[in-house]
């Protein structure tokens, strides 16, 4: 769900992680990281959303309780399960990669989880919405630009 | 309530996580996990409170995050993802005195607009 925030506060700690200090951004176990993150990323925002799409309305109900009831069925914990291999793939990817690479990489997650609303839910994009995205994409690809000094 | 204000207090609480997380990594740990195999420090690294309070808000900002994702389509949702790293940046500054460059402020005000933009549809 959040994929891209946790994590790229290690650099800080520097000496934690020195024998890892000469990052290669094409590294090659690394990218394959990446892309596993991003994918299983995309893939748990849509599990999520079809689980709570296939269990019903909350409408006439609280929500607290009703949402509650919902993340003890099969697809939301698989769902959250998916979320968490996602975090633990940008974790190993962010080790090996440079964030100035891996940043603008998991931005691509916007990209396909919008093509996937609209593919296999059935959203509505609007030129709007397209267009907030691609300024998104574009803010994300200017911050990495020094992403080095985080 | 609206799914904006579901939307804002998942952000909200992933931004305080990686707060407590980054306050959890920081200083004294490095040091502690000298003489311990790799699991040991694993181990007191993931039960120190900081990390132990940023897991337990993180699963409350899970249920808040399906809260509103039951309201909203995910094309809608999504987006807000990218506010926290506006927060997050901010906080830095803030409280860990970090710096931040030119290219960073202009990154975030695109973000910034972007998502101003999907949130008016």
């Amino acid at each position: 769900m959040f994929p891209s925030t946790g994590n790229r506060k290690r650099t800080g700690e520097s000496k934690l992680f020195s024998k890892r200090l000469e990052l290669n951004a094409f590294d090659a176990l690394g990218v394959i990281y990446l892309t596993a993150g991003v994918l299983f990323a995309v893939a748990a925002q849509l599990v999520l959303k079809l689980g709570l799409l296939n269990s019903g309305s909350c409408d006439d109900q609280l929500m607290i309780p009703c949402v509650g009831r919902k993340i003890v069925t099969g697809p939301i914990m698989l769902g959250i399960s998916l979320h968490v291999i996602d975090t633990i793939f940008w974790i190993f990817a962010v080790s090996r990669l440079e964030l100035s690479f891996a940043y603008p990489v998991s931005s691509l997650q916007y990209i396909l989880i919008f093509a996937a609303s609209w593919y296999v839910l059935g959203e509505h994009i609007s030129s709007l919405r397209m267009l907030g995205l691609m300024v998104i994409c574009a803010g994300i690809i200017v911050m990495s630009l020094d992403a080095r000094k985080i | 309530m609206s799914p904006i204000v579901y939307l804002l207090s998942t952000v909200a609480l992933v931004v305080c996580c990686q707060f407590l997380i980054k306050r959890g990594v920081s200083g004294s740990l490095a040091r502690r996990g000298r003489n311990k195999n790799v699991l040991q420090r694993f181990v007191s690294r993931v039960f120190e409170r900081h990390i132990v309070a940023a897991l337990c808000l993180y699963a409350v900002a899970t249920v808040l995050w399906l809260i509103a994702l039951s309201m909203v389509d995910l094309s809608y949702a999504y987006p807000f993802v990218s506010l926290s790293i506006l927060f997050t940046v901010g906080g830095a500054v803030v409280w860990f005195r970090e710096s931040v460059s030119t290219a960073r402020k202009v990154g975030i005000g695109l973000i910034c607009g972007g998502l101003f933009l999907i949130a008016l549809t």
